[in-house]
């Protein structure tokens, strides 16, 4: 309860400096038509009182992940750490060609732990490509959402990927000069093939990971949770990347912290858990 | 002029369709050649359990001399008989252990048990591939205008590796 109240200062703080700013920043524009000098003085005013608000907004943000969210993800995973500056490392992802490639990249909110036995690895991953044309600036989110890594109870040398299908963007992975030397794998579920892509570099071993029953469950988790899903076989890890445009944990600004977020932290993280309880759990199988 | 091109055009699609064929055949032909491997995989895991099961139920298991190991040159059918001969074995034996509670609790048969489902899975995966594979070249070589080119090859369908009686019956519960 201390904690809110604290966060809840820290929110209002936040707040204030940020809507002061914009504040500022509005009247300046419209003062500067009629008296240019004290205009651009409010809108430099308020553009410096922007550039102060986000910093005391990091500081916030950092403190509410610290306190609310690792609280909250304690009661549901083991020997958790949480590390909310740090993520995964860029050139890692790229190596991993999972997901396409940009030039903007952003990974932070790490975190590590075991559910139900298992062992995971999870941060938001961010990853765009910005051109830039004469005047014109455009940015392309190619993938925005949660990354998880769990340890796999079958043993793999190869790399492999089962990726969603999605309208135009269902190119080659690592495209045309691909170092992986993979194949495009055709299941015999038809139902399958129509959602997902399989590319491997061993085919035997894609038919080996990817069992009727594993099929399955794959294709559950697409229609449970929302967004593109990517699924990764690679050094003898299980990557789950999900294209789903959040960015988990976030602190609020313009609402209260209140126990409402604690559900809702719970509710993200709980992602965790489904997956491995869908996919990972040892379970009887249909041959 | 004209006639030329066409029969170049004609010469270039006959040669793309061929080689079509000749790919297919050869992902049916390393698929099968997984197939053996698998077969073999099972062969040594179901030998090292039948070992040590042996050793505590020698009399249980006097029927079952010998399992039949993977010989070159055999055919689909008699790898596919050869893979139910195993499935048999694997009851068997996993039948009379369940007699000696204390083998069951041993490391090693449990190690082993692990083995033998590992190389279970891996022969399913290869028996999966290797009908994946058989289903493409058949549907290549039987759709037009493929076809008109394995004729000329003489190109056979190939035959499935079908399921034991077990998985299809675990299939139909």
């Amino acid at each position: 309860m201390e904690n809110m109240a604290e966060l809840n200062r820290q929110r209002v703080r936040v707040m204030t400096m940020q809507g002061g700013g914009v504040a500022l920043i509005l009247i300046g524009t419209f003062l500067f038509l009629l008296n240019p000098p004290l205009g651009m003085l409010l809108f430099a005013g308020g553009m410096a009182v922007m550039l102060l608000s986000s910093g005391a907004r990091k500081t916030y943000s950092r403190n509410y992940k610290n306190e609310m969210v690792r609280q909250a993800l304690s009661t549901l995973f083991d020997d958790l750490t949480l590390d909310p500056d740090a993520g995964f490392d860029r050139q890692q992802v790229e190596a991993y060609q999972l997901i396409p490639e940009g030039n903007r990249f952003y990974s932070d909110d790490y975190m590590e732990g075991a559910v139900l036995g298992i062992h995971f690895r999870r941060s938001d991953v961010l990853v765009q490509q910005v051109n830039h044309s004469g005047k014109h600036t455009t940015t392309t989110t190619l993938f925005r959402g949660p990354w998880m890594i769990f340890d796999f109870p079958k043993s793999f040398g190869h790399w492999m990927m089962v990726r969603e299908k999605e309208f135009l963007s269902n190119g080659r992975p690592g495209g045309l000069f691909n170092r992986l030397d993979v194949e495009k794998v055709k299941m015999e579920s038809a139902g399958f093939n129509e959602i997902f892509d399989v590319y491997a570099q061993d085919p035997h071993e894609a038919f080996y990971l990817l069992t009727p029953h594993f099929m399955e469950k794959l294709v559950e988790a697409e229609t449970r949770f929302d967004g593109r899903f990517y699924y990764g076989f690679i050094d003898h890890e299980f990557h789950v990347a999900i294209h789903n445009g959040e960015n988990s944990f976030e602190a609020p600004v313009w609402s209260p912290v209140s126990q409402q977020n604690f559900l809702e932290i719970r509710e993200q993280a709980m992602l965790i858990t489904e997956l491995v309880r869908l996919l990972l759990q040892p379970q009887q199988e249909q041959v | 002029m004209i006639a030329l091109g066409i029969i170049v055009l004609l010469a270039v699609v006959a040669a793309v369709l061929y080689n079509r064929i000749v790919a297919a055949r050869v992902r049916c032909d390393e698929a099968l050649s997984g197939i053996d491997v698998a077969l073999a995989k099972r062969y040594q895991s179901l030998s090292g359990i039948l070992e040590t099961v042996r050793g505590y139920a020698r009399h249980e298991l006097e029927v079952l001399q010998q399992l039949t190991k993977l010989r070159s040159g055999m055919t689909l059918q008699q790898k596919q008989q050869l893979s139910e001969e195993y499935d048999q074995a694997e009851r068997q034996i996993l039948g009379v252990a369940e007699q000696y509670p204390q083998l069951k609790a041993s490391a090693n048969y449990m190690q082993l048990q692990d083995t033998i489902r590992d190389a279970e899975e891996h022969l399913q995966a290869a028996r999966r591939l290797y009908n994946a594979n058989a289903a493409a070249y058949n549907e290549a070589i039987q759709s037009f205008p493929t076809c008109l080119i394995a004729a000329l090859m003489q190109a056979e369908p190939r035959s499935y590796f079908q399921a034991s009686q077990q998985e299809r019956q675990n299939i139909t519960l």
